[in-house]
């Protein structure tokens, strides 16, 4: 199973990418949106996307619309991990098409549990 | 300071004297300075009045005799258009003067030292302000320097677990390839155990079976050995017998000879009984010859069997030889098991170690949320700076009017809709009250 992470954060990217492959994931990392995307656009097939959404050049919510038009990727799940917690960002991000949301700080164990519901058999 | 603060109550005394029309308050100087003004005034008005009743003069001359209606209207509005503007551009001088008079008044009864104070005192206001903003820049810079070094240190700090990760990784991948040895290894060691154990049982069955038959060649052999042995007597009694047959027929003889005529039939009895003591004398020889070799091949085959059983006694220590083995491969079946007993626990200290690790991983993010914080407040010290700065130089502009473009209360305000996270929401209402948005939502929440 390939999970691009999409974080601005170098910290993030790197935690995230340590934890997840300690279960076993493989982990694809994205800088901002529009890396996401061009990564995307070349081939990229991920089985989940788990992004930020403030983020430089183009952020999570701009991804999110964007993959959700993009042939080959459309149905790809997609969870936002943010410090947005505001009850309208959620409503945007749902509107988008995200299908969960997660707000910093979110334990490696919970993230993996989440990640296994949404992805079954992963 | 507080001489500065009683000149500048004068000043605002003065000013305000001014605004509400107490001339009395003025010194004799500046009254006469403004009854200058007003008698100016006066016969600046009387003057334009004269010349505008030789206008009229004139022009109902060049009317024609006689002041009509008309004329009446035109001086009423030439009245009008001429005196009241003038009147009316004068009388605003005035009041402008007389405020004027006043507040130089103020100024010239204040001490020129709080004078001097107050324009030191907004000076070194001015300059604090202008020092605030670099006060800031400096804390957004420590600020910033202190992200950068910690966003540093976690990222190497995180590298080094993924280090550490990816070899515990290496190890469990090591570890499962040598369960997998470890338990083939146990299997086979097991079946060759089995193998073996059939091996001795069988080798075993069949030293058993030889021992039985070697004992029971034995045994016949001794029986044989003893059987021949003891016809070894008997031959001796036949070969006895047989010489005092032959005596007794050589005495015959001699008694058939002496005998005569008469003993010659008897004579050639004891001959034939001589012949035939002599054959049973050759012939006891002969068996006893025989008797003698058979017992030594009897003795040969009782050797062969000692041998036998020797090479028998041979045969057994390899038979313990093998059960050694297979006691050893029993043990090392035994070994193997425990080895998978402590593979396993390995494998379950790697998973509590993981579950560990991740929970760690979670509290990472933690340097994110800061960063993000201190990003907040970063962007505050800069509007702060700038509004710092605004003010600063209000006091130079000689167009203020006393506004502010933005205050720090309505800077707070905007701020508190700003915020992204519950505890930035949390901090603010606590310290400056307000409500801010709605962020207080699950951690996880799945559409």
């Amino acid at each position: 199973m390939t999970v691009l992470v999409v974080d601005d954060s170098l910290t993030m990217v790197l935690s995230l990418k340590t934890t997840l492959a300690m279960h076993g994931y493989e982990v694809e990392t994205a800088g901002d949106g529009q890396e996401a995307l061009d990564k995307l656009k070349a081939g990229l097939r991920p089985n989940l996307i788990l992004t930020d959404i403030n983020m430089p050049v183009m952020g999570g919510m701009d991804l999110i619309r964007n993959v959700r038009s993009m042939p080959g990727v459309k149905f790809v799940p997609i969870l936002t991990l943010t410090t947005e917690s505001s009850t309208d960002k959620r409503n945007e991000g749902k509107v988008a098409g995200a299908t969960g949301w997660l707000v910093k700080p979110v334990s490696g164990n919970d993230l993996v549990a989440v990640l296994r519901k949404v992805l079954p058999g992963a | 300071m507080a001489s500065v603060g009683v000149g500048a109550g004068k000043f605002r005394a003065a000013r305000a004297g001014a605004a509400s029309g107490r001339a009395e308050e003025l010194p004799s100087s500046a009254g006469a300075h403004l009854s200058r003004i007003r008698r100016r005034m006066l016969l600046e008005s009387l003057t334009r009045l004269v010349l505008l009743g030789g206008y009229f003069y004139w022009a109902v001359q060049l009317d024609g005799p006689g002041f009509s209606v008309r004329d009446l209207h035109e001086a009423m509005l030439l009245t009008v258009l001429v005196v009241a503007p003038g009147l009316f551009y004068r009388l605003k001088n005035y009041a402008e003067a007389r405020r004027a008079v006043t507040e130089t008044w103020a100024m010239t009864e204040m001490n020129f030292g709080d004078v001097a104070r107050i324009f030191s005192m907004r000076k070194v206001l001015q300059n604090e302000a202008r020092d605030a903003a670099v006060f800031t820049d400096v804390l957004r810079e420590q600020i910033g320097d202190s992200l950068t070094e910690s966003e540093r240190e976690v990222v190497a700090a995180v590298e080094e677990l993924g280090h550490l990760i990816g070899q515990a990784n290496q190890q469990k991948e090591r570890i499962g390839r040598s369960v997998k040895s470890s338990r083939e290894l146990t299997e086979s060691t097991r079946r060759q155990g089995e193998q073996s154990k059939a091996v001795v049982a069988a080798i075993e069955q069949q030293f058993q079976q030889q021992n039985e038959q070697t004992r029971a060649n034995f045994a016949r052999m001794g029986s044989l050995s003893g059987e021949v042995c003891s016809l070894t007597p008997l031959i001796g009694v036949i070969a006895s017998i047989a010489q005092q047959t032959q005596l007794l027929a050589l005495n015959a003889g001699i008694e058939a000879a002496r005998a005569g005529e008469a003993g010659r039939g008897f004579s050639v009895v004891a001959g034939e009984v001589r012949r035939l003591a002599t054959r049973a004398t050759e012939a006891a020889s002969e068996i006893s010859g025989k008797i003698g070799s058979t017992c030594s091949k009897v003795a040969a085959e009782v050797q062969s069997a000692k041998a036998s059983l020797a090479k028998l006694e041979t045969q057994t220590s390899i038979r313990r030889v093998l059960a050694e083995l297979s006691a050893m491969q029993e043990e090392f079946a035994g070994n193997g098991e425990l080895l998978l007993a402590v593979i396993a626990e390995v494998e379950e200290n790697y998973g509590a170690t993981v579950t560990r690790l991740s929970e760690a991983m979670g509290h990472i993010q933690f340097q994110d949320i800061m960063r993000q914080r201190m990003g907040h407040v970063q962007e505050a010290l800069k509007e702060m700076r700038e509004h710092v700065l605004e003010i600063a130089e209000k006091p130079d502009d000689a167009g203020w009017d006393g506004q502010l473009d933005r205050t720090f209360r309505g800077m707070l305000d905007a701020q508190l809709s700003q915020y992204r996270m519950a505890s930035q929401t949390a901090t603010h209402v606590s310290v400056a009250g307000g409500a801010g948005p709605n962020n207080a939502g699950p951690a996880i929440e799945l559409f």
